[in-house]
């Protein structure tokens, strides 16, 4: 009942705009969507993520609403899902160049039980605003609403009774963005506060927190070849019963260096300092990246970067040391390859850390290639590495504060994308993960081995009916023995161009092969009316 | 450093001083009027007199013209952003006027930033993928008759159609629901509404915008999430944010993820003694649950643990929980 009076009341907002609308009216329109969906689910209702925000029932959509008012004045709306508890509802009203105020309104459900019985379901509604008095200077202020009700079966779901995790978090904030002649200039003061309704007070974790942000970035005069910018950022979190704080002042500031032959020379500087009252730690995090980068038209670029960053909390100290070289190249707007490495040297310089020192790599290569407007190929590999003990030899003697684990975790993906202008366009991709993770405590590891292949098809539509199918299966190895697999196809006939009738069916299946009880297959079908209107 | 259009975006807020006489006023403005007859602007109406649909295309959009509306701050014209129109009036051939989605890279920026404050990455801040591949404020905009926010296309479609890759990682086993458009990509990759968000150790003030409760401050840290410590690196040292094979987007699960960090200490597994849940479950979040810090343990121990267990005496008649 309770969500049927909250149906009610967007309904009757919805009517209420379009009778503000009518007066003074220009133009306007939008699609409403009628419909029921049905599902048929068996199985595990914890398992398949996919479905957890579907509900079965009638559903109300408006879509696209768009009206223009004499004078420029203007109301949005796309309401999806409005008789639903997946509802997903945005709308605003603006006049481009002094105002506008927007509310938006989401909510996602995850459940925690076999049967579906126990879930949290997270809604989040947030107001915004901005006002420009001068062309330029905006103002802007937001107040949001993120809460989450329900229970669940926290970490450990064969052990521990339900857990409830309601809480509400809710946010405020005001400013102004200042734009004037390639100069600018943004502040921002934002509140939050954190309360949960639990009574118990080793669970209360209610607290507030206040930020405040300063930017600014000029152009030096006489030297408009160099940005220069900065800013200043503090926040303050603090727990409301027992007075634990957390406070960050960070200062930064940057240039950047438009030199002739296309060259650019970026630096940047930014320095933090957090302090904790409870472990009584003060940690300064230094940062320096400066990078150079050049490019022939639209042709090939290159940039080269180094960072420094240093972290220091009194009792220990690293420091790293970070290389990057980012590239692309486009050969006759055929073919295009990026190429992204970076690597990073973590030494503990003081103290003892848990992890001791690192070394991280990260690769990306990417190639597109369209030899025709119908044809598109792109493949790419991403390579993450990280390894806090390369040695083999002095792994025999670590002690408890080398761990010496590594991981290693490759991507690679392929698509391609063909198009036929009498017939339509298909995609098909498919994506191989593997991941290798040495954790030398107590000699476990851990091994992944996926694979998702995805396809889509569009058909051109055929005199008014137009179908669109896709599916995708997933299949995890090693560790893990999962099976996914989704399809969905969708039908549209529009009738005297003002009504469109619609069907969707999808079907999803899920399998865990280790763990019996977790297997999951349900249909769903969605039949619809969407109308188009004007005003 | 010119940029093409930018003589007739200026606009004159020069006032007289006060206490000058009347007269001298009325010269300057006749002689202010003389000269803007000599040199006038072409208007609106110009324009739309051959480009009728651009009209259309504008509105509800932010660059309505002014022209056609009322009270307005912002002075929008078609030539603030198309110049060189007094040519293009006498010989009408596309060459002879700006197309600010024809400009390719610093160019293109640099037209559209007479106005706006580039995005983060895109100007100062960071190595910003887009700015390096020289990429147009309209290789995502659209000024006439794109989405809201001016996009190309709705919500994560938007991005996803150049990211064409990202799109498995959210049909993985656990994922943010990008795909059922309950989030979308610029819910963490904010390119407008973080401008100052660039250092690591902010990044965990992303997450915590959907998952409060996680976030700290706590009387006992686990140093692992927080992303300002020595040996923190934010919620991404145990999380794979776009799609894990793993509940809870975890990059490992179980005892294997904690011991990446951690030696397991004697005595924890596979022993005959140990309470039956714990020995059970084989998992360190048995009892330590509190992993994302604790009000009560500074070994993130689960504060109802004891009673969960059914344990008649205290954990401390038996455990050393004091270091």
């Amino acid at each position: 009942m309770k969500n049927i009076g909250k149906s009610v009341l967007v309904i009757n907002a919805i009517i209420v705009l379009l009778l503000i609308a009518s007066i003074n009216a220009d133009t306007g329109g939008g699609k409403l969507k009628l419909g029921y969906l049905y599902t048929d689910e068996v199985g595990n209702l914890e398992v398949n993520q996919e479905t957890f925000n579907t509900y079965e029932g009638a559903v109300f959509s408006l879509l696209d609403m768009v009206y223009l008012f004499d004078g420029g004045l203007s109301i949005n709306a796309d309401m999806q899902n409005i008789t639903l508890n997946n509802r997903n509802l945005t709308a605003s009203i603006s006049k481009p160049g002094l105002f506008s105020i927007s509310a938006h309104n989401n909510q996602y459900r995850r459940n925690y039980e076999f049967n579906g019985g126990n879930f949290t379901r997270r809604r989040t509604t947030s107001f915004n605003g901005t006002f420009k008095p001068f062309s330029y200077a905006q103002l802007f202020a937001g107040f949001g609403v993120t809460a989450k009700k329900g229970v669940s079966n926290d970490l450990i779901a064969e052990t521990y009774d339900t857990v409830n995790v309601d809480y509400s978090h809710t946010t405020f904030n005001f400013g102004a963005n200042m734009l004037y002649k390639k100069n600018s200039l943004f502040w921002e003061y934002r509140h939050l506060d954190f309360s949960n309704n639990v009574e118990s007070e080793l669970y209360n974790t209610g607290r507030t927190a206040d930020a405040f942000r300063l930017s600014g970035s000029t152009l030096i005069p006489k030297y408009d070849w160099i940005l220069v910018s900065g800013g200043y950022h503090y926040r303050l979190d603090k727990i409301e019963s027992n007075s634990t704080e957390l406070k960050t002042n960070l200062g930064w500031g940057a240039a950047k260096l438009y030199i002739p032959q296309r060259y650019i020379i970026n630096y940047r500087i930014s320095y933090a300092r957090t302090n904790h009252s409870a472990t009584l730690r003060e940690t300064d995090n230094v940062i320096n990246t400066i990078s150079i980068g050049k490019s022939w038209a639209g042709k090939f670029g290159l940039r080269i970067g180094y960072e420094n960053r240093v972290a220091d909390d009194l009792t220990d100290r690293t420091e790293s040391n970070g290389l990057l070289l980012n590239g692309w190249l486009k050969i006759k707007k055929q073919l295009l390859v990026r190429v992204f490495t970076s690597t990073r040297e973590n030494n503990v310089v003081n103290g003892t850390t848990l992890i001791g020192e690192e070394s991280i790599a990260r690769h990306k290569i990417t190639a597109i290639y369209t030899p025709s407007s119908r044809v598109s190929l792109r493949v790419q590999w991403n390579g993450q590495f990280a390894s806090h003990d390369p040695d083999t030899q002095i792994r025999d003697t670590l002690t408890d504060t080398e761990v010496g684990s590594k991981v290693d975790y490759n991507t690679l993906t392929a698509s391609l994308k063909l198009s036929a202008p009498d017939y339509g366009k298909i995609i098909v991709s498919h994506t191989y993960y593997r991941g290798q993770f040495e954790n030398n405590s107590a000699d476990l590891s851990y091994e992944f081995s996926d694979h998702l292949f995805r396809a889509s098809i569009y058909p051109n539509s055929y005199k008014n009916l137009s179908v669109f199918a896709s599916g995708k299966y997933y299949r995890s190895r090693r560790n893990r023995d999962v099976e996914k697999t989704s399809i969905s196809i969708n039908a549209e006939y529009v009738l005297k161009d003002t009504y469109t009738i619609g069907a969707q069916y999808e079907a999803y299946n899920f399998d865990n092969f280790l763990v019996f009880k977790e297997y999951y297959t349900t249909n769903i079908v969605h039949f619809y009316v969407i109308k188009n209107f004007e005003i | 450093m010119k940029i093409l259009g930018e003589s007739k975006m200026k606009i004159d807020h020069s006032r007289g001083p006060a206490g000058i006489p009347v007269w001298v006023g009325i010269v300057l403005l006749l002689l202010i009027s003389g000269l803007a007859q000599g040199n006038d602007l072409i208007s609106d109406e110009t324009c739309l007199d051959c480009h009728d649909t651009m009209q259309e295309s504008l509105k509800n959009t932010p660059h309505q013209l002014s022209s056609l509306q009322k009270n307005t701050s912002t002075e929008i014209a078609c030539i603030n952003c198309h110049s060189g129109a007094e040519i293009h009036v006498e010989d009408p051939e596309v060459g002879n006027i700006s197309n600010p989605a024809r400009l390719e890279g610093f160019e293109a920026r640099q037209a559209c930033s007479n106005c706006h404050k580039p995005h983060v990455g895109m100007d100062n801040y960071g190595f910003d993928v887009h700015s390096e591949l020289e990429l147009n404020c309209s290789n995502c905009h659209k000024v006439h008759g794109g989405h809201s926010g001016l996009l190309l296309s709705k919500k994560a479609e938007f991005c996803l159609k150049c990211h064409e890759e990202m799109k498995n990682p959210f049909s993985r086993r656990s994922m943010h629901p990008v795909n059922q458009q309950t989030i979308t990509c610029l819910s963490c990759h904010s390119m407008t509404k973080r401008k100052d968000m660039s250092t690591g150790f902010e990044f965990e003030r992303v997450c915590q915008d959907c998952h409060p409760q996680q976030a700290g401050p706590f009387p006992f840290e686990h140093e692992a999430a927080n992303a300002y410590a020595v040996e923190g690196n934010g919620c991404l040292s145990c999380h794979d944010p776009h799609g894990s094979e793993n509940d809870k987007l975890l990059k490992q699960s179980g005892e294997e993820l904690c011991s990446s960090c951690h030696m397991t200490p004697p005595g924890h597994l596979n022993l005959p003694a140990l309470h039956g849940p714990i020995r059970d479950i084989e998992n360190c979040v048995a009892c330590h649950s509190a992993v994302h810090g604790s009000f009560t343990s500074h070994k993130l121990l689960d504060p109802f643990l004891q009673s969960r267990l059914g344990s008649p005496q205290d954990c401390n008649q038996c455990h050393d929980l004091s270091d």
